[in-house]
């Protein structure tokens, strides 16, 4: 739009000048003139300005501004259109010889709605241009180890409680927040479990393709989930072979990508083995430590792309891991012996009919795991079967209608020997547990993404759940709008209900409640979103109240007697993009008030207090800043600072006298840094190595209290890693190409970025990207 | 070319003309798209309104009742430009490939019905063959041999009519360059690029983009 044509500039001068000198034409003609406007006043070059159903009309110059001759007279209507813009009519009174000037207003058209993200509060990571963060982004975020989760946790709305990969969301307990692998339920999302989530997430990012992370509001396609929701999707057909090896100093990985027959069956796997040991020894951790975390895991991805429309995924999934530490309280002493293996198997089926995409996968979750300390010896078993449809059509060129259904049945079986007194004393009493649960519950949604007005977009959406265990219905509207203000300014809203139902071994009847009902609670959520080039900044506010919760009772066992809320602010800014610009980072406030209704044991007794959520922390502050250095020499730092949180007091092992959660953990504060160089070769090769220093301020950042047998003393229980060093290096072949800057085209001589560890300049020209 | 394409707007008007005024619009559409997606993703929203602008007017354009002689002309531009857009809208967003895959390949092949031998025709095929997976029907072999058709076809085009397109030739060299490039047979590529510049020096893929890829991988 800046460049005119001379010629078209001159052409409208001639015009002009010949209207004037024309008065014999004057007399026949009507001369049209003015100008056009965009919304905010600035004058809109190349706009074609004509009266409707004839060829009169001209086109706008660098001022806006048209004139035009026409002998078309009376009463006729003057049309302005320009691509991208909502045309612009005006009712004009033509005579002969008379000059009519008009101001025209283009306003934008702002919503094309499928490529709209309705619902606020969301994340996404992968390699559409819309995306929150790129793989790349994720995997050189410092202290997040190329894990998803712990990229994640440098969100606005995720509370770092501590070093682990946890995910706790807005006040919300890790249990709170659902995983999901295309359909799938990734039941045992963390690798070393612990009761905040565990060390790592069992998904390599190099089997993923993209995630959506959302902590609030999400659509009602998500189901049985009462905080958030990350959902992952695998990867697609390998382009060509490719392989990864990689060795750091805790884990050595393989990474394979074959295309067994060309666009029509393809196999990625990786091969992960993690031994701490050296890692351990040399950051001087390994005292605590009997036997040093250790494991395998291995992913496999088959695709079968049967037909242009039709295609198959299997997706495998394995991993086991064991540890041993000694445990040194003032109460006690004695060794922890765990170990765990967890096997996730999805088979996915795309297909077209008609106008109805429709996806369906049926997949097996498998876990088992043992845990030892003194005369406990306990071993829990779950399994979890799931058939899963979704069918989705576009209504109009924009909208859409999405219907789905989902069965999961989960069967848990806990075996092993509960000692009845001193968990160390070899006299106490054992109970001898052996005992199986059962449960399944059924769900089904629909959504419709429709315009009801200009600017504004609608998701609506309605799912029900029905428990085996719960003959009542759990039904939960959502609906979510965006308004667009200006094309990079939006306002988004939500609101919706959201129910999950109780771990199945609380309906037991013995120990449990089988009249609970599922928990429940409302999201609504108010926010403002703006993003132009490189910079994004996001702000919401939410209020989110919690009713029906889980709580132990003194004569039912548990009850749903639980309740509370979680109010606060999230802000995100971000700026940059790694490699695309010499600086890169983003900021993630968030302010939170979150209490719960919550059991205080005095004696025998059961009391009830409202008092602040176990992860009621009010500031959540972490800063993400990377640079490049040299070309291809990037270093960052990630400093995450959380106010404070509450200590689980009153409860049983800690009788604190006083209030539940009346006294705060010290603020929990750390730095990570991280060093990553390209070093490529050959024609299709390159090495990256990489250094990270975690903890970089050596704090020892407090996360519970142990407490003597009498409770007459107490020593803070630290963070496992003060300063510590993680090096290594990665090999990549086949030079899998990286931009930020264009998207690469379907065709066989393009290369996806996998993962996202390898990065390098094109080496061949882009066709269908340069196609002029 | 915003210019053009108002100019062929306001044709529209004249319903005798109104398939080529479509065909036009769309064309000028689907080059401020490629130029504009040659510039980054920061255009990617513009582009992709330009795609779907050409994406209907083509679609506006087969559904014109055209009694006109070229009536058969018209059917075999207008397919073999749509093909390329769909094409275009895939490397896009490649879900669309579903729907718009099985699509783009069968306008093509009524194009090839209509027009054997029309160079802009040739080129589309050529380039359809040169991008789509082997799976799907694709050959870089059939590409080579589509475009260095396509280029003698060029060569051999007198227009009849002033209304009919001619646009293509330095676009068909610059594709030849491109297969001669993937071949990894650089002198070729240059020879093909320079060309294509002889004919439309003004090219700007390939004076600022192709070429000076090829001088700086000898």
């Amino acid at each position: 739009m800046k460049h005119i044509p001379t010629s078209t500039t001159q052409w409208a001068k001639v015009l002009l000048l010949l209207s004037f000198a024309m008065p014999a034409l004057a007399q026949n003609h009507a001369f049209v003139q003015g100008q056009v406007l965009d919304e905010t006043g600035q004058p809109m070059a190349f706009v074609n300005v004509h009266i409707t159903g004839t060829i009169d009309g001209a086109i706008t110059d660098r001022d806006g501004r048209f004139v035009f001759f026409t002998q078309h007279m009376g009463k006729c209507k003057l049309h302005a259109s320009f691509i991208g813009y909502e045309p612009a009519q005006q009712t004009l009174h033509l005579t002969p010889g008379d000059t009519t000037t008009v101001r025209l207003i283009l306003r934008l058209a702002l919503i094309q709605l499928d490529e709209t993200i309705v619902t606020g509060s969301t994340y996404t990571t992968g390699e559409d241009e819309t995306v929150t963060l790129s793989p790349l982004d994720v995997v050189t975020t410092p202290g997040a180890s190329a894990d998803i989760f712990r990229a994640f946790k440098t969100f606005p709305g995720v509370a770092t409680v501590d070093d682990g990969a946890g995910l706790f969301v807005r006040g919300g307990d890790v249990s709170e927040t659902v995983i999901l692998l295309g359909q799938a339920t990734v039941v045992h999302p963390y690798k070393y479990e612990s009761p905040t989530g565990g060390v790592f997430g069992t998904i390599s990012p190099f089997m993923v393709q993209g995630t959506v992370f959302s902590t609030g509001g999400f659509p009602a396609r998500y189901g049985n989930a009462l905080s958030s929701v990350l959902s992952m999707e695998t990867q697609n057909m390998p382009a060509q072979k490719s392989y990864t090896l990689n060795l750091g100093l805790a884990a050595g990985s393989l990474g394979l990508n074959l295309p067994l027959i060309s666009d029509k069956l393809g196999v990625r796997f990786t091969g992960n083995l993690s031994f701490t040991d050296l890692l351990f020894r040399i950051n001087r951790h390994s005292s605590a430590f009997t036997t040093t975390p250790r494991g395998h895991d291995g992913n496999l991805n088959l695709i079968y792309q049967y037909s242009p429309t039709g295609r198959l995924k299997f997706f495998s999934f394995n991993a086991s891991d064991r540890l041993g530490v000694r445990v040194t309280e003032p109460s006690f002493d004695g060794i922890y012996k765990g170990s765990s293996n967890s096997a996730l198997h999805n088979l996915e089926w795309m297909e077209v009919f008609a106008n109805w995409i429709m996806e369906t996968s049926a997949s097996l979750n498998h876990h088992t795991a043992r845990k030892q300390l003194g005369n406990l010896d306990f071993s829990p078993r779950d399994l979890t079967l799931k058939l899963r449809t979704d069918i989705e059509r576009a209504l109009t060129s924009s909208g859409f209608l999405r219907l789905g259904g989902e069965i999961e049945h989960t069967d848990n079986r806990l075996r092993g020997s509960i000692p009845q007194g001193d968990i160390f004393d070899p006299q106490a009493d054992i109970f001898e547990l052996d005992t199986s649960y059962g449960a399944r519950r059924a769900g089904a949604y629909f959504e419709i993404n429709f315009e009801p007005a200009r600017r504004i977009v609608v998701n609506l959406g309605t799912r029900a759940d029905h428990h085996n265990l719960d003959d009542r219905f759990a039904i939960d509207p959502r609906v979510s709008a965006r308004y667009q203000f200006t094309k990079h300014t939006d306002a988004r809203l939500a609101w919706g209900i959201y129910h999950q139902f109780p771990d199945p071994s609380k309906y037991n009847a013995t120990s449990g409640n089988p009249n609970l009902r599922p928990q429940r609670a409302q999201h609504r959520i108010i926010g403002l979103h703006h993003e132009r080039d490189q910079f994004m900044v996001r702000l919401e506010a939410y209020h989110k109240p919690y009713y029906n919760l889980v709580l132990d009772h003194p004569d039912l066992n548990l009850s749903n007697d639980g309740k509370g809320s979680a109010s606060g602010l999230d802000l995100f800014l971000k700026q940059g993009d790694f490699l695309s610009t010499r600086f890169s980072g983003w900021m993630a406030y968030s302010l939170l008030r979150s209490h719960r209704l919550q059991v205080r044991h005095i004696g025998s007794e059961i009391h009830y207090e409202e008092a602040p959520s176990p992860y009621d922390i009010t500031h959540n502050l972490t800063l993400v800043a990377k640079m490049r250095l040299i070309d291809d020499l990037s270093g960052g730092l990630t400093a995450p600072i959380v106010g404070a949180v509450p200590v689980e007091g009153q409860g049983y092992y800690l009788p604190i006298e006083g209030p539940v959660g009346s006294e705060r953990l010290p603020s929990f504060r750390q730095v990570d840094g991280q060093l990553s160089y390209l070093l490529p070769f050959g024609a299709n090769h390159q090495i990256i190595f990489y250094l990270a220093i975690n903890n970089l301020l050596n704090r020892a950042n407090v996360l519970d209290y142990d407490y003597s047998t009498d409770y007459s003393q107490r020593q803070p229980r630290t963070t496992t890693f003060r300063r510590s060093i993680y090096f290594g290096a990665q090999e990549n072949s086949h030079a899998i190409h990286f931009t930020r800057t264009h998207r690469l085209p379907h065709h066989p001589h393009t290369k996806r970025i996998c993962g996202c560890t390898a990065i390098n300049r094109w080496t061949k020209s882009r066709p269908a990207d340069c196609q002029i | 070319m915003y210019a053009a394409r108002a100019t062929f707007e306001r044709a529209l008007a004249d319903k005798s003309l109104s398939a080529w005024s479509h065909y036009y619009i769309a064309l000028t559409d689907y080059r401020i798209a490629n130029y504009l997606l040659a510039q980054g993703k920061k255009n990617k929203d513009r582009a992709s309104k330009h795609l779907k602008e050409a994406a209907e007017h083509l679609e506006e354009a087969t559904r014109e009742d055209i009694t006109r002689e070229d009536a058969k002309t018209v059917a075999a531009e207008v397919c073999a430009l749509l093909s390329s857009v769909y094409g275009r809208q895939i490397s896009q967003s490649g879900i669309k490939g579903i729907f718009l895959g099985p699509k783009s390949g069968n306008l093509l092949k009524k194009a090839e019905q209509l027009a054997p031998d029309n160079p802009r025709v040739v080129l589309s095929a050529a380039i359809s063959a040169f991008n789509t997976p082997k799976m799907w029907g694709g050959s870089k072999e059939r590409a080579m041999e589509g475009f260095q058709r396509a280029v003698y076809l060029f060569s051999q085009e007198k227009p009849t009519d002033p209304i009919h397109p001619v646009w293509g030739h330095s676009e068909t060299y610059a594709w030849l360059g491109i297969a001669y490039m993937d071949r990894d047979e650089e002198d070729s590529a240059r020879t093909a690029f320079e060309k294509a510049l002889e004919i439309d020096p003004d090219n700007g893929w390939v004076k600022y983009d192709l070429l000076p890829k090829v001088k700086k991988e000898n």
